[in-house]
């Protein structure tokens, strides 16, 4: 069995589409630096990370794939779901080897990988989407609205062009408690600037920021949405399975409407 | 806002919430330098304790009515508190909830405080001062006051996205009962007003470079189920025509709730028909989305929808000619039309096949519900007998067969096909 290390980086795994091709030979397996050795691969190859490698082997594929395809790869990397990366792998080099048949080869839906690379892919479209609804920002007092979001793939850069749009001038930051990274986009700064920023958990506390470091006012606006949320349920229709079903619970640490 | 803000909201929250639209969908917009943008597809910001999706701070601006509509909580008549926001504090409240990412944007509506256009005047203020001083450009849904002039219809639809006249009463005569105050014209004209508005834009819009927007994402309209006694059948062919006329981007049905008192005029109700709102939302489905006519759901031989049963399945078993289709030639409007197979697989069946031919394991992989469609396609999946050679009714039972009696009833299935007692002969 042939095993292909490689960085676990998007551009190590483009760099390792761009070996293959090379050496005209399919790794059957793909490790990380740190996995423990295969006693079962006979041979791994080490794939080198260029700068060059990643550009050539996306412009390739972006003459094969139409921008849904390309969006599609990025949301199954995103995915971080064990195995995606091999089945990206898969995907890709299906793409590249595909002949010029009546259907696109990236909707050959037919084939299990790519049915694979769909479902993920809207999958992690359809997570990213749920927290461009459930973010929930506090207003610090230094007048920055902060998010914390603890999200199962990692959705956070899918919605920085969303909230850039939504907040127009006023300094943000999106927070991923789980993997430890959030960007933020200071005031004065042109929307698209983001820098990224590293959270001290001490200022972290249950759900949201710790309530010193909040603004005045803060407080009566979050019991106020508190107040709107709990006003707007029809008691005749009360059903906690339904909204259960479409907000699970495990949303609810960070949302302001569930003390 | 202080304390007293957190009342007022709670009143007049609690006096919209039976209206029933929450869609912020329709529009996409870049903010344009001041705070929000609007997105192409609606986002759900929380969900109420009754399971509806929350987008809008969903408000009236005061609950004080001189109107007394029997179904409604606002009535005159009715003793509840009432309360009226100041338009600063109400836009200020919006802003506010807005960049903290609870809700999209507004929907305002209110009780009729002097006359319609008086109300409307009020309700315009908060909107101005939205998009206006504070440049917001996120999502605003007004609702118009029925009788209100041509005039201020027109500046709504300067400043709203969406703008929706409530219908409520499906039938003229039961709104005149239901409702003295209003009558079918004050709910007609300015839905046929906001189409014109929107048509005229459209046609200045291909001479002049700039035309400012009127309502980019189009008018709804609200209809309450059960509080007066017209069939399905009248329902569903108002809403079709509805889609067709004045170009609706959504009916909305609103099970009636009992709001208080016990007046002769309406019926008495142990509990909302939520059942049949859900069947109703589920043919609006099918009349928008899935090249369904009104008269296929409903019809003067069946004039309510099925209960039991969801109407795209009640169809399929009123029609069995029509089937079983084959997943590999059928077009995508026939696809539709099977129980099991929605948008989304059946766009995924016709990518798929133009590369490969599709077989019974191909499908279930695809998004298609076996359980549902095997009565209906071929190749037939566990060679389950099509509906023609089981029958509607058969049919309809397995269809309706608990999960657990569905394994013992596949086991049945299997039995009658060994059995060779002509079933799958
Ligand atoms: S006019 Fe509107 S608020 Fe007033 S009673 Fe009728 S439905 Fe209710």
């Amino acid at each position: 069995m042939r095993a292909f290390v490689y960085d676990r980086s998007f551009e190590g795994l483009l760099s390792a589409v761009f070996d293959a091709y090379a050496l005209k030979s399919f790794p059957e397996i793909l490790c990380g630096p740190a996995d423990p050795p295969l006693p079962e691969a006979r041979s791994a190859h080490r794939v080198e990370v260029t700068p060059e490698k990643p550009v050539r082997v996306f412009a390739a594929l972006a003459k094969k794939l139409s921008e849904r395809g390309l969006r599609n790869l990025i949301l199954v990397w995103l995915s971080e779901e064990k195995g995606s990366d091999f089945l990206l792998f898969r995907f890709i080099r299906k793409i590249f080897d595909a002949g010029s048949g009546r259907g696109l080869p990236e909707r050959d839906f037919g084939d299990p990988d790519v049915l694979a690379v769909e479902r993920l892919a809207r999958r992690v479209g359809r997570k990213a989407e749920r927290y461009a609804g459930f973010a929930r920002f506090q207003k610090t007092r230094q007048g920055v609205y902060v998010a914390l979001i603890e999200p199962e793939h990692n959705v956070l850069p899918l919605l920085l062009r969303h909230f850039g749009d939504r907040f127009g001038d006023r300094p943000w930051m999106l927070y991923d408690v789980g993997r430890g990274y959030g960007i933020m986009r200071d005031s004065g700064n042109r929307r698209e600037e983001f820098r990224e920023v590293f959270l001290d958990e001490r200022l972290i506390e249950g759900g949201g920021l710790r309530p010193d470091l909040l603004a005045e006012g803060e407080e009566l606006l979050q019991s106020l949405w508190r107040g709107y949320h709990e006003a707007a349920a029809v008691r005749e229709r009360l059903n906690p399975r339904l909204q259960r079903g479409f907000m699970p619970k495990k949303f609810w640490k960070y949302l302001t409407e569930f003390p | 806002m202080n304390s007293q803000t957190l009342a007022k909201l709670k009143i007049l929250a609690a006096a919209a919430k039976y209206d029933v639209s929450c869609s912020s969908s329709g529009v996409s917009r870049k903010g344009a330098g001041g705070p929000g943008n609007a997105c192409g597809w609606g986002i759900c910001h929380s969900f109420a304790a009754d399971g509806r999706c929350i987008s809008l701070l969903k408000i009236l601006l005061s609950n004080h009515c001189r109107y007394a509509c029997a179904y409604c909580v606002n009535r005159a008549d009715n003793d509840i508190p009432r309360a009226a926001f100041d338009s600063a504090e109400l836009a200020e409240l919006t802003l506010e909830f807005y960049r903290r990412n609870y809700i999209e944007g507004l929907f305002l509506s209110s009780g009729v405080v002097k006359s319609p256009d008086c109300t409307m005047e009020r309700m315009l203020r908060v909107l101005e001062l939205l998009r206006e001083k504070h440049r917001f450009s996120g999502y605003i849904h007004m609702k118009c006051i029925p009788g209100a002039s041509r005039e201020l219809v027109r500046r709504a639809g300067r400043y709203a996205d969406r703008l929706s006249v409530n219908i409520e009463i499906p039938s003229e005569a039961n709104l005149k009962r239901l409702a003295p105050d209003k009558d079918y014209s004050g709910v007609y004209a300015p839905m046929n007003f906001i189409r014109q508005e929107t048509e005229q834009r459209a046609e200045d819009r291909r001479k002049y470079a700039s035309v400012p927007d009127f309502a980019p994402a189009g008018q709804s309209t609200q209809v309450i189920i059960g509080a007066s006694d017209e069939r399905d059948k009248d329902i569903l062919r108002l809403s079709s025509l509805l889609y067709r006329g004045p170009r609706l981007k959504r009916v909305y049905y609103s099970a009636f709730v009992p709001v208080g008192g016990s007046d002769p005029r309406l019926p008495a109700l142990s509990a909302p028909p939520l059942r049949r709102e859900n069947r109703l939302y589920q043919a609006d489905w099918l009349l928008r989305f899935y090249h369904f006519e009104a008269h296929e759901i409903a019809d003067a031989e069946h004039p309510d929808l099925d209960l039991e049963v969801d109407p795209k399945i009640a169809w399929a078993l009123r029609h069995p000619e029509f089937f079983p289709l084959d997943v590999n030639r059928a077009d995508y409007p026939a696809l539709l039309r099977v129980p099991g197979i929605g948008p989304e697989s059946a766009r995924r069946i016709i990518y798929a096949r133009r590369c490969r031919r599709l077989g019974p394991e191909h499908l279930s992989r695809l998004g298609v519900l076996a359980g549902r469609a095997r009565f209906f396609i071929v190749p037939a999946l566990d060679r389950t007998p099509d509906i023609n050679r089981l029958g509607p009714g058969r049919v309809r039972a397995l269809l309706l067969a608990p999960p657990s009696a569905a394994k013992a009833s596949a086991r049945q299935l299997s039995l009658l096909r060994s059995s060779g007692n002509g079933l799958s002969a």
